[in-house]
């Protein structure tokens, strides 16, 4: 690891401040993928600033939904009773993703922040423009079978494996942060991370110093308790990333959908929600032609680089199998 | 072993980014024997000194509890809990099978829950209780699975043995050893190379059935190395 | 005794996390030193910042080309020095493949030596190097080893007088060993005498190495390996790391604890060679075969000759008249290949009886019934009688245990819960390698047995099994005896490898045993005071630590020591087996191999293609087993390893050979959940036509197999024949 000097901060505006004042900062949360990467010589900061201690570790019911602290741990997340009874995905989510031991140390605020595992963003002797902006990318003519195939762009095709963060934005969550200038902002969680565009390098739309406080899930999604499923399919049958994974959910009435939330894992460089894919629910009488056809049009689009062509017919499969379930046919 | 406040366990002088190796000044090798730690490499580093400082940024202050001592110490900031146990502490029981918590072999206790050492600085463990496999058990007698993982031989080369037990010991605590599915899931955190996953399962089952060898309990004094 | 599920004497330490490894003794002031490997595959270091380095803080010394001591070369070293790269390194300025050492970096913390290590930059002068593994045809050189190029009988002929034949190409992708502890170690000098505690499984090689190189009688090294942290072929040549700690700790004069990375068991400590293998088996329709292709291409580094010998079991496991067995490997730019696990049988055996099982569905035979027919009553490339075969008592049992009757003979014919189920089955085995070896046994008054001979547990249970073997050939408890291993200031032991050390060690130590019980009781029937003075050695006998005449006069065994005035009582044995020892013994009146059957069942999620092994029934033919734990316990770690082959295990490089990879996280390796139901039994049957006790190794035959019965199941269950491994989801859907 590169030198650094490390503060625990004792309060958000502190942990800001400190931000601010320093040159390439970090704030370290559970440190479960910023520890690696520092190791691995892939990320330098000069600056650590501690935050796990400070006071964002509850998950509290709030006006409108439930607070998942940003400071609290994965594990504590995925036990917790209302979001097991209000929002089982999550908790199924989580606990399908990484082991006990990462769990345990990983927080809600540091699984959206965690990046890519492209094993040519990971090691320094790969081009890789995430890692390195303009260096190319090796990974788009090699061995990319875990990489993404919708979303990507000719600079970067890495793939966001937060199986947490799949969960949550089919299920509308919204992230809260505090900004530098002493302010708040929230941002829907699907469009807190980035496709890759001509910026790979940038993962998110957090801006400078600005720090998560917490992820909200909104009352209305509890609607969803009742007919939810997250799928996860990979090598491993544990402790492995997704290759694809599924978080599907429904409502029906009178036999018919009335309401349906779809997010994809591990196939984008963020979780991947398709709007006009969801409508095509709505209404419905739930049958496996019908989620062929959803699953046909949310494919659309994918791209194959290879090794990863397999993870569009994959995706397909998961998103048919995942709402059979769901929806009581299979 | 009993409880020892307040030793230091790194060099005391103020603004250590100047200092040079040699005139820090390093605790004992008695009082680390007090504290009931091996004697350490860096504890006796002075003993063949450079003369050159070494690289630290800053220095981390922390105030820590490890197997029920409790320590203060100043540390590289880079330190990671793993290699204060191995390289300073002299507790080599936590292993370092991959240093990216991919393998679990560094598993150890923080506060209520288990966690990869290799993936925590040490920085982090201020404030905090640390346990490690050495802590596991009293000096007359074994915890329950240790006992187990001997019976049922859940383990070949022992590598990732300490890791395992510290990982069953939660698993069974937070009861997840309700079927072997279960255990088998809740302990996949912990890679065994060597194959010995069907003894681990059996292992934490017995303890789970109280179905162990408690003739096995008490503490032997064996040792081959 | 033997036999019994004695538990394993290392156990205490073992959970305890008492026992050392490596890098985990104490020493004073160790300097932590961390090596640099080259980026390129092929050319010359131009150029090194090694004064901008040393400058760092913490830094003590960059050790490269230009400065390192010299050493002597192992080109011309004799095969007992085996080592895994014949290059020694920072010799020279050349670099071969990525992943060579280019420099160590010593630094007073672990810290500061890693980030000093990734500071360093080396120019390069490149050349145009091959490090593709992908293409392993072309520029390939053809072992002129017989054994390995094998003709018997005439496979054209044969092929063209069949009425049926199968010809398929498998291909299986580098894998790395990957054992829990990386290859790492502490050097320290005092003054000419090296000691180096490292993790290796053969003590005695990596002296021999050591002093060849250093140009030092091997008395003056000392190699301390009391626990390995695995080892599976990857520490039994030697490798880098122990030289650049020898040679740090000499240039510095301070103990040095190098440093590697688990990304540098990638480069650094071999791997098993990807391998594309052509099959072609011919016969008729009744299931009779009559010749056998198996030819196999893999590669190795330009300077080594490791390649992997997937035919060996094809000379070995059918009756086949005509047999055409041939190997060739690529030199290529890339860190050396070397013995993992059931090195040439753990693939070959994949291709192998994957094409039995096209073979048997070819002709809608039962796959057991098909091998029956092609029993092999001896060895089918020699003649010779096998030291014992019960290999037909395996099928009939493991077909038993397994539940074989309930396999359909169509495939994609089984459906259970919506999953597709497949029933496979492989024969599995491995030659019985035995060697030679010294041990020095000491008796004390006590009556304890110290029995110390320079071997090694890699986590096989020798520290266990040994002291059974001891105390059941002395006649004493396994109490009583006190094993001293995994040091060279003990008798040369041999390596752990190949399958052999149970086999040797044990029947040297009974060996030795047998002797020392002679000298104990002829010195007791010489002794005045005893109760046994001039009987009869043939009277007497020792059982229960008791030394007792045929007229029931009995004393402990320790009263002899007591009574001869010494403290204790000594002898030193040596024996040798057969001309070479080790491997084919072409003078040996048997051939002797270990056989067994490997069932699996899988369930294939058929949507999504994902695989699952609710079952895999291994039982095996390996004569007799020492201890039913520990066992039991390598035969399971073996069928793991056959699981990992099958289902994960996969190195990627990209084309200059760069492993991509590098890590644990997607180097896949099995978790516990992957493993559902896993059995093993035995015939247990004594081979003493091999071995003193009548066992021959279990380490690797567990692997062999079990590949073939995944991928065979894997075919029941949807009619797809997969010849590239890993099998994943993707070559399903």
């Amino acid at each position: 690891m590169n030198p650094f000097q490390y503060s625990k901060a004792k309060s958000a505006d502190a942990a800001i401040n400190g931000y601010m004042e320093h040159d390439n900062t970090a704030y370290l949360a559970g440190g479960t993928n910023l520890v690696d990467r520092i190791r691995r010589d892939v990320t330098h900061p000069d600056y650590l600033i501690d935050v796990s201690e400070l006071p964002f570790s509850k998950i509290e019911k709030i006006e409108g939904g439930l607070r998942l602290g940003a400071m609290a741990s994965n594990s504590d997340t995925a036990d917790d009773e209302n979001v097991k009874n209000d929002y089982p995905i999550v908790s199924e989510a989580i606990l399908l993703g990484a082991t006990d031991q990462l769990r345990n140390k990983a927080t809600n605020g540091g699984n959206l922040m965690q990046r890519t595992r492209c094993s040519y963003y990971m090691s320094p002797h790969f081009a890789c423009n995430k890692r390195e902006p303009g260096s190319g990318c090796d990974a788009i003519d090699g061995h990319n079978r875990i990489l993404s195939v919708l979303g990507t762009s000719e600079k970067c095709i890495a793939s966001y494996p937060s199986d947490m963060c799949t969960a949550l934005a089919a299920l509308d969550a919204v992230v809260q942060i505090q900004t530098p200038n002493g302010g708040k902002r929230s941002l829907p969680l699907v469009d807190f991370r980035r496709l890759p565009g001509d910026s790979p390098e940038i993962d998110t739309n957090l801006k400078e110093g600005e720090l998560i406080t917490s992820i909200d899930l909104p009352e209305s999604s509890k609607a969803f308790a009742k007919a939810s499923h997250y799928l996860k399919v990979r090598d491993r049958h544990s402790y492995a990333f997704a290759l694809v994974s599924v978080a599907a959910a429904l409502v029906m009435e009178n036999n018919m959908i009335k309401d349906a939330r779809m997010a994809l894992g591990s196939v984008a460089a963020k979780p991947w929600r398709d709007q006009e894919a969801e409508a095509m629910f709505i209404g419905k009488k739930p049958s496996r032609e019908l989620f062929e056809k959803i699953a046909e049009k949310t494919m659309e689009g994918a791209k194959g680089y290879g090794e990863n062509d397999f993870k569009i017919e994959l995706g397909k499969r998961a998103i048919v199998k995942a709402f059979m379930k769901v929806a009581g046919l299979s | 072993m009993d409880k020892i406040e307040e030793k230091e366990l790194w060099p005391e002088e103020k603004s250590l980014m100047k200092a040079e190796i040699s005139r820090r000044k390093f605790i004992t090798s008695a009082t680390l024997a007090a504290l009931g730690l091996a004697m350490t490499p860096y504890a006796t580093l002075a003993a063949a000194p450079s003369n050159k400082p070494v690289n630290f940024a800053s220095f981390v202050e922390i105030n820590t509890t490890i197997n029920g001592q409790n320590m203060k110490m100043k540390l590289d900031p880079r330190t990671s809990l793993l290699d204060l146990l191995r390289e300073q502490l002299g507790l080599t029981g936590s292993k370092k099978g991959c240093n990216q918590g991919a393998c679990g072999a560094c598993t150890v206790h923080m506060g209520k829950d288990r966690i990869n050492s290799c993936l925590t600085l040490a920085a982090q463990i201020d404030g905090k209780e640390v346990t490690t496999i050495e802590g596991i058990g009293s000096e007359t007698e074994f915890h329950p699975i240790q006992v187990a993982f001997m019976e049922h031989d859940g383990y070949q080369c022992g590598y990732c043995t300490p890791g395992q037990i510290m990982s069953a010991i939660k698993v069974l605590e937070e009861d997840h050893a309700g079927s072997d599915a279960e255990i088998r899931e809740w302990m996949s955190g912990n890679i065994c190379r060597c194959g010995a996953y069907k003894g681990i399962v059996e292992a934490v089952k017995s303890v789970r059935d109280e179905t162990y060898d408690k003739k096995l309990i008490k503490r032997t004094q064996q040792k081959v190395s | 005794m033997i036999g019994s599920p004695k538990i394993r004497v290392d156990g205490p330490e073992k959970v305890s996390g008492t026992a050392k490894y490596a890098l985990e003794y104490k020493v004073d002031s160790p300097l932590y030193a961390v090596p640099v490997k080259s980026t390129i595959n092929r050319g010359s270091v131009a150029s090194i910042n090694v004064d901008e380095v040393e400058e760092l803080p913490g830094v003590v010394k960059v050790i490269h080309a230009g400065n390192a001591m010299k050493l002597k070369s192992f080109k011309n070293a004799p095969p007992y020095v085996l080592v895994g790269q014949k290059r020694a390194p920072l010799q020279d300025k050349q670099v071969d493949y990525i992943g060579q050492d280019v420099a160590l970096v010593l630094a007073e913390t672990l810290e500061d030596a890693i980030w000093a290590g990734r500071q360093l930059k080396v120019e390069y002068s490149q050349e145009q190097g091959d490090g593709n593994i992908y293409d392993l045809k072309g520029k390939t050189v053809k072992p002129e080893q017989g054994m390995l190029q094998f003709e018997m009988g005439a496979f054209a002929e044969a092929k063209n007088n069949s009425s049926t034949s199968v010809e398929a190409t498998y291909t299986i992708p580098s894998e790395h060993h990957n054992p829990m502890e990386i290859s790492n170690c502490i050097a320290l000098w005092d003054g000419d005498r090296l000691t180096v505690y490292d993790a290796t499984q053969g003590v005695n090689n990596y002296q021999a190495c050591t002093a060849w190189c250093f140009e030092t009688d091997p008395k003056n090294v000392r190699v301390i390996s009391k626990y390995i942290g695995g080892g599976f072929g990857c520490k039994g040549s030697y490798w880098s790391h122990t030289v650049l700690a020898a040679i740090a700790a000499k240039m510095l004069d301070r103990p040095v604890k190098i440093n590697l990375s688990r990304e540098d068991m990638f480069t650094s400590a071999g791997h098993r060679p990807r391998t594309l293998q052509n099959i072609t088996i011919t016969g008729d329709q009744d299931g009779k075969v009559t010749g056998i292709q198996h030819k196999t291409n893999s590669y190795t580094n330009i300077e080594q000759k490791y390649f992997e010998s997937c035919g060996n079991l094809t000379r070995v496991l059918y009756d086949i008249p005509n047999m055409s067995v041939s190997h060739e490997y690529k030199p290529l730019n890339l860190p050396s290949p070397v013995y993992m696990r059931a090195p040439g049988e753990a693939p070959g055996s994949f291709a192998l009886e994957s094409a039995m099982d096209e073979y048997a569905a070819k002709i809608k035979m039962d796959p057991i019934e098909f091998r029956l027919k092609n029993y092999a009553e001896v060895c089918p490339f020699d003649k010779k009688p096998w030291s014992l075969k019960k290999l037909r008592e395996c099928y009939a049992k493991g077909a038993e245990i397994f539940g074989w009757d309930q396999r359909k003979q169509e495939p994609k014919n089984n459906m259970r819960d919506g999953k597709l189920i497949g029933y496979g089955m492989a024969t599995s085995t491995y030659p019985a390698n035995r060697a030679g070896g010294a041990v020095r046994l000491v008796m004390d008054a006590k009556g304890i047995l110290t029995v110390q001979t320079a071997v090694q547990d890699i986590g096989t249970g020798t520290w266990t099994v040994m002291g059974q073997i001891a105390a059941d050939a002395m006649g004493i408890s396994s109490e009583m005896v006190n094993m001293e291993l995994g040091d060279t200031d003990f008798p040369q032991g041999f390596v752990s490898g190949g399958s052999n050390l149970t086999a040797t060690a044990g029947s040297y130590i009974i060996i030795a045993v047998k002797k020392f019980k002679e000298k104990l009781l002829q010195l007791s029937i010489a002794q005045e005071k005893s109760p046994h003075y001039q009987s009869s050695v043939e009277d007497l006998s020792i059982q229960e630590g008791m030394v007792e005449s045929i007229n029931g006069n009995k004393e402990k065994i320790g009263e002899i020591i007591k009574r001869s005035g010494k403290d204790t009582y000594d002898f030193t044995d040596k024996s040798q087996v057969g001309k070479g020892g080790f491997g084919y013994n072409k003078d040996a009146p048997y051939s002797s191999h270990s056989f067994g059957v490997i069932f699996a069942e899988v369930e294939i999620d058929p949507d999504l293609g994902v695989i699952t092994v609710p079952r895999l029934t291994g039982v095996f033919d390996v004569g007799k087993i020492m201890n039913s734990k520990t066992g039991k316990s390598q035969l399971y770690g073996g069928m793991v390893w056959g699981y990992g082959m099958a289902l994960l295990e996969k190195t990627d490089y990209n084309p200059e050979g760069r492993v991509v990879n590098a890590d644990l996280a997607e180097y896949h390796v099995p978790v516990n959940a992957d493993i559902r139901e896993l059995t093993v039994d035995y015939i247990d049957e004594p081979d003493y036509n091999f071995s003193e006790h009548g066992g021959r190794g279990i380490g690797e035959i567990g692997i062999v197999g079990t590949a073939a019965a995944i991928a065979n199941a894997v075919y029941n269950a949807t009619g797809k024949r997969v010849r590239d491994l890993p099998i994943t989801m993707d070559k399903l859907i």
